[in-house]
């Protein structure tokens, strides 16, 4: 079964993707990765092992054996916070006034 | 980013001016602090921490962007989650080689937290980026260090001061090359119960990282605070709810223990309804934390001598659910703070659905988590289980989460007012709001020139120091006061980033390093006879010894080298310098010439010096009786050669082969002047110049 060899950068250990057919393209890659490491909010920088070059077109194909380097980046596009719940804070205000409340309300 | 960032300068990191400062978590978020600072070749990381909102790997700073073999120091500031909840991760799963530092505090509170963490996270043992064994196998990897401790490590001095906010927090003060940077941590100028204030550092900082998590908030007073939480307290126990307060463990949980504990002391009308400390953990926790008094403040440490505050009168353990007898109103305090699984997730979905019932969320909720969704009042939560229940508990938020507020954070930079500031660990608009608030407040000041940066996550701020040199001069050459303009030389030690100029006979008593002398020995194979060899090396300098060693032919040469003549070897020694190697080179040279030319061996005339003197004067004495007849010549005396012509006597000294006339006559002096000649000519034919 076709493979290619996967490390993060920071990591010790390498992990392997199996795929179909001749070659995987990056994107591809990419996301078997994200599924297989359970990542959500980030994106990947994909090198390849011997030279540092970086694969940047997301529709190059990668060999049948090859090894990579992983860099999780923060994700292009999304702001960098979980936007899991909503959030309906009013706008607090600067300077010296006090914000004082019982009931929750926006981060004080 | 891909490739290792190189310099485009040809200058190598450690003489660069460049400093870089990136944060790879908490850049423009809450969560997850990690930053790295770069200067003169040394890479430090500041904290490592995970995001309490996020999951797995996601929940890591971005490690990936450097590579974690080439760190030389990590330093945690304290034991909050988003603070040290990576270090387990980062010490034990990657290539990190370097020393790792925090408060004694710190280390011991880090070990329980993160036990409490590990045991409570309810995603399954895969997404896990640590276990128990990890964490335990991390703690000898961690080094401890004292409050105002200076400690040195690869040429990076460093040192730490109370930050207050939690037990055993610091803000680390970090010196490279003279360059000063104060990283905060998390920091509260604010003493309460049981912890000091932050202090304000001695020595100013050219950089100051700083905390934004309030950004431009202004805190309620803290009278009023304690106020309002006990009421609340009051509020939800007297209509017979549950009053369930969220917190971790350790931190904050004592700061509102104590609290609690005081006020039920003063209403004996509550003194039937229950506290509970619910955690597994929590004995362990509460050893930590007596045994740890040094790090709070004076008005605890005077309590302790007389009666241990922390032996609660009115708050019992619980150790788990099931050891809770949920009937009537109680207080609870249960980890984890933000309610994203663990008790205090089961309790807070037991009770929310009714409304007598009140949960206080009393820290800093950040995105993503169940406690800060409830703060925007919800109609309905979804459960672990993914059920939906309608929130109808009182919500109530009352934070004493011990962070600086806009007064703290702008009295704090006016007392050290670093020409550089860069914010971390704050919400975007937050930080930005802050970023603007301190520039304003110094846009109009001409003295002082403060710039504010808020990088995002693995953006670099990049800062320039040119440093001065400072090369201080000791031992004998500092024996003498020293004028303008006047040359010094010595050698230039330096050591990590300090310069010392010594004089070579002072480096044994200020370094480890000493003068030596190398003795250098050369043998060349050598079969000819020996004074051939010396009236060569006679032809190359005058300055050829005879001595005496062992019985052995031995010549001084240029009064360096020594020669000797073995069995069919010639012998050369030398102490190696610049100049006697070449002296070496040369008899060498000669060494190897003599040998290796065949006719030369075999001539083996020794050349006179002088010419003998007898000889001389026979031939003498010839020359003139075959120029002027034999009669004419005549020894006066030993030294004087008498010549008689024509009744005029030409006396020869034959020492200096001057000649004299007997009769002072100038007029004729035709006589004097041959035989001078003669004399001359006949000494030169004899004694050819060498």
């Amino acid at each position: 079964m076709p493979c290619v060899h996967y490390k993060f950068r920071s990591k010790l250990s390498h992990d392997t993707i199996l795929f179909e057919g001749v070659h995987i393209t990056v994107r591809e890659l990419k996301q078997q990765i994200m599924r297989r490491e359970r990542l959500k909010l980030c994106d990947l920088k994909i090198s390849s092992e011997q030279n540092n070059e970086e694969y940047t077109d997301d529709e190059a194909l990668i060999p049948n054996n090859t090894s990579v380097v992983i860099r999780r980046i923060p994700a292009v596009g999304l702001k960098s916070t979980n936007k899991r719940f909503v959030n309906n804070r009013p706008e607090p205000s600067c300077g010296s006034s006090q914000t004082v409340c019982r009931k929750v309300f926006a981060l004080v | 980013m891909a490739t290792k960032r190189k310099a485009d300068v040809s200058v190598p990191a450690e003489e660069s001016d460049q400093l870089l400062i990136r944060p790879l978590g908490a850049g423009q978020e809450v969560g997850r602090s990690c930053i790295i600072l770069e200067f003169k070749g040394r890479k430090i990381m500041l904290d490592c921490g995970i995001h309490p909102g996020l999951e797995g790997m996601d929940a890591l700073p971005y490690i990936d962007l450097i590579d974690p073999a080439e760190i030389d120091l990590l330093l945690i500031s304290h034991f909050h989650l988003d603070h040290c909840g990576a270090l387990p991760w980062f010490l034990q799963k990657t290539s990190f080689k370097g020393r790792t530092f925090m408060t004694h505090a710190t280390k011991a509170i880090y070990r329980w937290l993160l036990s409490d963490y590990v045991k409570v996270s309810n995603i399954s043992a895969d997404d896990m980026l640590y276990t128990e064994t990890d964490l335990e196998e991390s703690m000898d990897k961690i080094e401890t260090i004292n409050f105002h401790e200076v400690k040195e490590v690869a040429g990076i001095k460093f040192w730490c001061y109370h930050a207050g906010h939690v037990l055993g927090a610091a803000m680390f003060m970090i010196e490279i090359a003279g360059v000063k940077l104060l990283y905060t941590g998390d920091f509260s100028r604010q003493e309460d119960r049981h912890l000091m204030a932050a202090e304000i550092p001695s020595v100013k900082p050219d950089i100051l990282i700083t905390e934004s998590t309030y950004g431009t908030h202004i805190h309620e007073k803290r009278e009023e605070r304690e106020a309002r939480f006990c009421n609340t307290v009051h509020d939800i126990v007297n209509r017979e709810g549950r009053c369930l307060i969220p917190v971790f463990a350790l931190g904050r949980a004592q700061e509102l223990l104590l609290i609690l504990d005081e006020y039920w002391q003063n209403h004996p009308e509550l003194h039937d309804i229950p506290i509970y400390y619910a955690s597994s953990l929590a004995k362990k926790c509460m050893a930590v934390y007596q045994t740890y008094v040094n790090a709070m403040n004076d008005k605890i440490r005077k309590a302790i001598n007389i009666n241990n505050p922390f032996v609660f009168k009115h708050i019992s353990n619980l150790k788990s659910m099931d050891h809770f007898d949920d009937i009537g109103p109680s207080v609870v305090m249960a980890s984890p703070g933000m309610m994203q699984s663990g008790l205090s997730r089961e309790l807070f979905e037991s009770w929310c659905t009714d409304k007598r019932n009140g949960v206080i969320i009393a820290g800093y909720c950040v995105e993503g988590t169940l406690a800060k969704h409830i703060m925007s009042e919800p109609e309905e939560i979804t459960t672990m289980s993914g059920q939906k229940l309608p929130l109808k508990m009182s919500v109530d938020y009352i934070s004493f989460s011990a962070h600086t507020d806009y007064q703290q954070t702008s009295e704090f930079i006016r007392a050290l007012k670093p020409p550089h500031v860069i914010l971390v660990h704050g919400e975007q608009n937050e930080m930005a709001r802050l970023k603007a608030a301190l520039i304003r407040e110094y846009e109009d000041n001409d003295e002082v020139h403060i710039e504010v940066h808020n990088p995002r996550n693995t953006e670099a701020v990049t800062l320039n120091f040119r440093g001065e040199k400072l090369a201080k001069v000791m031992g004998s050459l500092a024996d003498k006061k020293c004028m303008q303009g006047q040359r010094v030389s010595g050698i230039l030690v330096k050591k990590n980033f300090s310069y010392h100029i010594l004089a070579p006979s002072d480096l044994s008593n200020y370094t480890d390093l000493a003068m030596s002398t190398v003795k250098q020995t050369q043998a060349i194979p050598f079969t000819g006879p020996f004074p051939l060899l010396l009236s060569q090396l006679r032809h190359l300098t005058g300055d050829v010894e005879e001595i005496e060693i062992s019985e052995k032919s031995t010549l001084r040469v240029f009064n360096s080298i020594t020669v000797v003549h073995d069995q069919n070897m010639v012998l050369l020694e030398w102490f190696a310098n610049p100049l006697n190697d070449m002296y070496a080179d040369a008899v060498t040279t000669v060494v190897l010439e003599v040998q290796s030319n065949p006719k030369a061996q075999k001539v083996l005339q020794p050349q006179e010096k002088k010419v003998d003197v007898n000889v001389f004067q026979n031939r003498l004495l010839k020359m003139f009786q075959d120029m002027f007849g034999e009669e004419c010549v005549d020894f006066k005396d030993k030294n004087c050669l008498a010549v008689s012509v024509d009744g005029k006597t030409a006396f020869i000294n034959l020492e200096t082969r001057t000649v004299e006339c007997e009769d002072d006559n100038s007029e004729d002096d035709s006589l004097r002047e041959m035989v001078e000649l003669a004399v001359q000519r006949l000494y030169e034919a004899m004694n050819p110049v060498m």
